[in-house]
């Protein structure tokens, strides 16, 4: 008797399971189904990753700790390292460029723009100081959409000029504590390097490397120069460690 | 679909599993920006706001400009995405029923 009811116990209890398995079955080939309907254009899916960029902010709001500041640096390198593999392996013809979303028809056979993009943000956040990188990395972000979209409405020159008004104000924001004048010589220079950055097509640099590079070196070479002449210069903190001072 | 899709390479070719990813990785995109301008709005009421100290006022400008600069481009981008995934929703759920 004990034996049958524990046949009929473990009968039932194996229906249950495989009616579980089955309706988990069904519900993910129903998630699988949806995902497979979105389209969505992958313009648009690359402004956003250009905004979502903006993120890498936190690297200097996160806490001051000396085991925080030394990770967050060997993180950012070794997310560009596997990058750089990754799309080395993409070129090579080992993975096929279907496996990425969203790469422009001319980065088939050279690293694709995020890779660029990674370089320029990488050095820009561990070797050059706060108030050079951040509107930088901004430019990247921001002015960099902004201005593909008025220049693809609108024209080219007004492309420039929404460029350069996006930029130098991204510069004042960060450098208004400088003081005026240099504030607004940082601000016309920098804005000026981004657009240039931004304008200036080559086929082995993307612009996307550019846009930062350009401004961050220019201001640097500004910065000596003002140091050469005499000029006293101490640049901004624009960003404090979350919860305490640098 | 705009012309600019020409220049893209074709992503109805794309692995499935590709797109299903980007897919999935929609709202980390739309939400993370949004998540760290809100860590910089915070500090700045912790720290400046509440604490009166002005050297915090750029966390606040540059939280504002990281929102406004994110959802301005988030929205066009959320719009594509439904306008095509109810078209395809429909079809998809029209041929389950068939």
């Amino acid at each position: 008797m004990k034996k049958l009811n524990h046949d009929v116990l473990s009968r039932s209890g194996k229906e249950a399971l495989q009616k579980a398995r089955q309706k988990v079955i069904e519900q993910r080939d129903e998630l699988i189904g949806k995902l497979d309907a979105l389209r969505f254009d992958p313009h648009w899916y690359r402004r956003v990753v250009h905004t979502a960029a903006a993120s890498l902010l936190l690297y200097y709001v996160l806490p001051a700790y000396e085991w925080v500041n030394n990770g967050k640096v060997y993180l950012v390198l070794g997310l560009l390292i596997l990058g750089g593999i990754i799309e080395v392996l993409r070129i090579k013809g080992i993975l096929h460029s279907k496996n990425f979303f969203g790469l422009r028809q001319y980065e088939r056979e050279r690293a694709g723009s995020y890779l660029y993009f990674s370089v320029a943000a990488v050095l820009l956040l561990v070797v050059f100081p706060q108030a050079i990188a951040i509107p930088c990395l901004l430019c990247a972000c921001l002015t960099d959409p902004i201005m593909g979209e008025i220049r693809y409405r609108f024209g080219k020159t007004a492309g420039i000029i929404a460029g350069f008004f996006v930029s130098f104000i991204l510069f004042v924001i960060t450098w208004y504590s400088a003081g005026f004048t240099i504030m607004m010589i940082v601000s016309v220079v920098g804005a000026c390097g981004a657009v240039i950055g931004e304008t200036v097509k080559y086929k082995w640099i993307d612009d996307d490397f550019l846009i930062q590079m350009v401004p961050a070196l220019v201001i640097v070479i500004l910065m000596l120069g003002l140091i050469y002449l005499g000029v006293n210069v101490s640049l901004p903190v624009v960003l404090y460690p979350f919860g305490g001072t640098i | 679909m705009t012309q600019q899709n020409t220049e893209y390479m074709d992503t109805q070719a794309a692995n499935e599993h590709v797109r299903r990813m980007a897919v999935l990785l929609s709202p980390v995109l739309i939400m993370t920006p949004l998540v760290i301008s809100i860590i910089l709005l915070v500090q700045w009421f912790i720290q400046g706001y509440l604490q009166h100290d002005a050297r915090y006022t750029t966390e606040l400008i540059l939280g504002v400009v990281i929102i406004v600069g994110n959802i301005l481009f988030d929205i066009p981008f959320v719009q594509s995405l439904r306008k095509s995934s109810t078209k395809k929703v429909h079809e998809h759920d029209k041929d389950l029923n068939e």
